[in-house]
């Protein structure tokens, strides 16, 4: 268990230094850089992608790689349901849904 | 900006009720939405509670998560410029989507030629600001009224969180299927020796690493849209 007041001066810390890092260039942008080579890499550097790739494969690796497990199942349903409904806000709650769908059934 | 938000709605609904089922109380899941206002690093900080990681290195993976905001500050500070004290509210309010809705407004057509892109990035951010707070709350009581998504673990439901986003680039972007693969065998090979938030830290440094290997910002070609 963490204490709360520690949690609370993290969130404040990494809160200052998001806003930090989101205002740095704004206010002030080295000239040396050139801001549409900047875009452009900006939209070609998957930093996105890293974070969604990442904490899904982190999910197995948790669990030592076990793929024998309800929830694995849920999210390869999900998988085939998000390459046809192609908005991830849905499918989440289809596969919450379904997940708490065949927990009711196994019990 | 309609397409975004209910997307932003369910996520703000799904974290609270994460925030709820890892035991924490609503000043602290509904804080986190408005101190840090970042959705990656708000869920990764949640599932790295769920696994006792020490606070340091859940805020120093937080960072580093959040490191790609400096590219949208840099890429928006041509349109910034002149623009006096509105800027620290916009640098407040630019997250992923509300930058995703300042390069449509951009390359929009439609809009009218004296838009100012400081003000869609602060009129868009602060209506995902609210939504993302209120559905914050109103997922915490969610799960605290209904007590049916106790069971559920914490990495199950980040884990869906962003399959969706993987999958659909993994189909829109062929050119990043290879990094994709690469970022699993590291994730997978550096899993024999990492645990927990180091094997997260560890991948996200290396995997950007990488990233610039593939995609170095100096040598860049036409890209396609894909958000």
């Amino acid at each position: 268990m963490y204490d709360h007041f520690e949690l609370l001066i993290m969130f404040f810390l990494l809160g200052i230094s998001t806003f930090g890092m989101r205002s740095l260039f704004l206010v002030h942008f080295p000239q040396k850089l050139n801001n549409e080579q900047i875009r452009k890499g900006l939209e070609s550097v998957p930093s996105s992608l890293l974070v969604a790739l990442v904490i899904p494969y982190t999910f197995f690796i948790e669990t030592d790689v076990d793929f024998i497990r309800l929830e694995v199942f849920v999210l390869l349903v999900v998988m085939v349901i998000i390459k046809f409904l192609k908005t991830p806000g849905l499918s989440l709650v289809i596969a919450l849904s379904l997940l708490l769908l065949f927990e009711g059934l196994l019990k | 900006m309609l397409p975004i938000l209910p997307s932003v709605i369910i996520f703000g609904i799904i974290f609270g009720i994460t925030g709820f089922t890892s035991d924490l109380p609503l000043y602290l899941v509904s804080s986190m939405s408005y101190i840090i206002f970042a959705g990656s690093s708000q869920f990764l900080i949640l599932i790295l509670l769920s696994d006792n990681d020490p606070i340091i290195a859940i805020l120093i993976a937080g960072i580093l998560i959040n490191l790609r905001h400096v590219f949208y500050g840099a890429a928006l500070n041509k349109e910034f410029q002149g623009m006096g004290k509105k800027k620290i509210l916009a640098a407040y309010l630019l997250t992923d989507e509300a930058y995703l809705i300042s390069t449509f407004a951009k390359k929009s057509d439609k809009a009218p030629n004296d838009v100012k892109i400081i003000d869609v990035v602060i009129g868009g951010g602060g209506l995902l600001w609210l939504s993302w707070n209120i559905s914050t709350i109103i997922g915490y009581f969610i799960g605290q009224r209904t007590n049916v998504f106790e069971g559920i673990p914490t990495d199950f439901i980040v884990a869906g969180t962003f399959l969706g986003y993987l999958i659909l680039q993994w189909e829109q972007s062929p050119r990043e299927r290879r990094f994709i693969l690469i970022i699993i065998l590291l994730s997978f090979s550096l899993s024999f020796v990492l645990k927990g938030v180091y094997l997260l830290f560890f991948t996200l440094t290396l995997g950007m690493i990488f990233a610039q290997i593939f995609f170095p910002i100096y040598n860049i070609d036409s890209v396609t849209e894909t958000d």
